[in-house]
């Protein structure tokens, strides 16, 4: 399903137009973006967690030729799925 | 930083962003969450525009163990639900690094030297740029985008590997006090154990162990020789009870080091206490151990002991089966024993008369007793008592057989190999050179005026023996 179904069904179910449904979802998006990059977490309950997390830097070893690379500290997004939703998906 | 944002949170800061009412925003959040779990359990994936991919993977199942019973159990199949963010919502999260590239290290670049880059940035000022950077500008590729904007979110990201730095100084600290520390207790631990804990301070764990078993062992031995399990420890002499002390103040020394010293930084009475506390629980523990290792060494001293009485109280002169006795169990040496004894009687009565007749009565009285018996103990003991040979008595040579046990099984000693030998030595001159299937003439014992069993004869074979080897030498 990509984003234009998910719009559609969700506009569907709130009555709502799929304008002000594309509205909430970028200011969602924002928040997410926002908190997260300030590495809060944002917990939706019965869904999951988006939280951020720092990857420290490593060295790698390119396999095919053995030349080391540094490979700089970063900010991920991760999603920690709720045990709600992981149980009704086994 | 490292906020929790709850959902209350959520709907409002969504409202507030779409300029909306927050129960509009809670329904739509409420909504959209329940549209994409719905998707996912349909077994779709969800591509959510801005945030970013949830997608289900299948997790073939494996095999794994139970943790509590170690068995080994099979983890079904099941689907794992896994997120990949947007690469807008990728990029904006890594905002404070993105500046950075991946660099290709030179090839003497070694992991010390990375590793003291790591170090001076645990104790260089949080403000201080990253190692990467700093190997950035080493490798003359530094970027004009390093500049303060990043630098200054930087400070704010970087905290969290900043705020590992503390922690490993107190722990450096600790190490130093941690040598010194440790002296402490073990010089109060001779005050309490006395004379004999001193050893088992200064001697690894299992010496004081065994020197204490083997004192108990002697205790033991005079009276029960049986297996005594978890009464031991407490019973016996009470320089155990202290070694084991001595002992478990010296291992939770060691073992608890780090704890310890903290303990003794902060409160050394408070430190003590807990310590005895740690003691007698572990105390308890390595009493069992103490028992079942003592327990061991008590049983195997007794059973020796016993063999060796038992070898004692054997007729000196039916030495064979005394060999047997060693190799047997203990009920079989017992009954063993007690045959020979009226063997003894038998041999000592009838010495005058025929030899024949009188193994022929030993014969009958011994299957008479065995029949009680089981049949291998009849065969065994049967062997030694055919101590002379019918005469003209042959045997033949097959693989895996030898003098020694052809000796062994007409006469019931392998010394009288040398009598076979002796007969078949025209025929056959090196005894340890004999083909397989060689017919051999078993003499009788007396024609060489042996006896069978009796010491001074297997004395006599000894020296022949002796003789033969040499005389085989200076032939070579």
């Amino acid at each position: 399903m990509d984003n234009k179904e998910l719009l559609e069904k969700v506009s569907e179910n709130l009555g709502r137009s799929k304008g002000d449904v594309a509205k909430l979802m970028e200011a969602f998006a924002e928040v997410v973006k926002t908190r997260c990059g300030a590495l809060d977490s944002v917990a939706i309950p019965g869904f999951g967690n988006f939280e951020a997390k720092k990857k420290n830097e490593r060295v790698v070893v390119n396999p095919s030729n053995g030349k080391r690379m540094l490979v700089p500290p970063k900010v991920v997004l991760a999603f920690k799925v709720s045990n709600v939703l992981k149980n009704r998906l086994k | 930083m490292n906020n929790k944002v709850t959902f209350p949170e959520l709907v409002e800061q969504v409202a507030q962003y779409a300029n909306t009412s927050k129960r509009m925003s809670e329904l739509f959040l409420k909504e959209l969450f329940a549209t994409i779990s719905q998707s996912l359990i349909d077994g779709e994936s969800v591509k959510v525009k801005g945030i970013g991919t949830f997608k289900l993977t299948e997790v073939s199942p494996r095999k794994s163990v139970d943790v509590n019973t170690g068995e080994e159990i099979e983890i079904p199949g099941h689907k794992k639900l896994s997120f990949a963010p947007d690469k807008d919502m990728a990029e904006a999260i890594n905002q404070p690094f993105m500046h950075f590239e991946t660099e290709i290290l030179d090839d003497d670049v070694t992991d010390d030297q990375l590793a003291a880059i790591d170090a001076g940035e645990s104790t260089e000022a949080p403000a201080e740029a990253t190692p990467v950077e700093e190997d950035a500008d080493d490798s003359a590729a530094a970027e004009a985008p390093a500049a303060e904007a990043p630098v200054a979110a930087e400070e704010e990201v970087v905290m969290p590997p900043v705020f590992v730095a503390p922690v490993e100084e107190p722990e450096s600290e600790e190490a130093e006090t941690e040598a010194e520390a440790p002296v402490e207790p073990s010089e109060e631990v001779p005050a309490e154990a006395g004379a004999p804990a001193e050893v088992p301070v200064q001697e690894p764990a299992d010496e004081p162990e065994e020197a204490v078993s083997e004192e108990e062992a002697e205790i033991e031995e005079e009276a029960e020789p049986e297996p005594v399990t978890e009464v031991e420890p407490s019973a016996v002499a009470e320089p155990e009870d202290e070694a084991e002390d001595a002992e478990a103040e010296g291992e939770s020394e060691a073992e608890a080091e780090g704890e310890m010293v903290s303990e003794e930084l902060a409160d050394e009475r408070v430190g003590q206490e807990i310590d005895k506390r740690r003691i007698t629980r572990r105390s308890l523990l390595e009493g069992f151990v103490v028992g079942v290792v003592t327990t061991l060494i008590v049983t195997l001293f007794a059973y020796r002991l016993y063999l060796m009485k038992g070898y004692e109280a054997t007729p000196a002169d039916e030495e064979p089966f005394t060999e047997h006795v060693a190799t047997d169990s203990v009920v079989a040496s017992e009954q063993a024993l007690a045959e020979n004894s009226t063997e003894a009687d038998a041999d000592k009565q009838k010495a005058d008369e025929e030899q024949k007749k009188a193994e022929e009565d030993k014969k009958k009285a011994e299957e008479e007793k065995k029949k009680a018996e089981e049949e291998k103990q009849k065969a065994e003991a049967a062997k030694p008592t055919t101590a002379s040979v019918a005469a003209g008595t042959t045997d033949t040579i097959k693989p895996g057989t030898n003098l020694y046990r052809m000796s062994r099984k007409h006469y019931g000693s392998d010394k009288f190999w040398v009598y076979i030998y002796e007969e078949n030595k025209a025929k056959y001159p090196n005894p340890n050179t004999i083909p397989v299937g060689a017919v051999l003439h078993i003499p009788q014992l007396e024609k060489y005026g042996a006896k069978a069993g009796d010491p001074a004869s297997i004395a006599a074979a000894k020296k022949k023996q002796g003789e033969i080897f040499n005389h085989l030498n200076k032939k070579k």
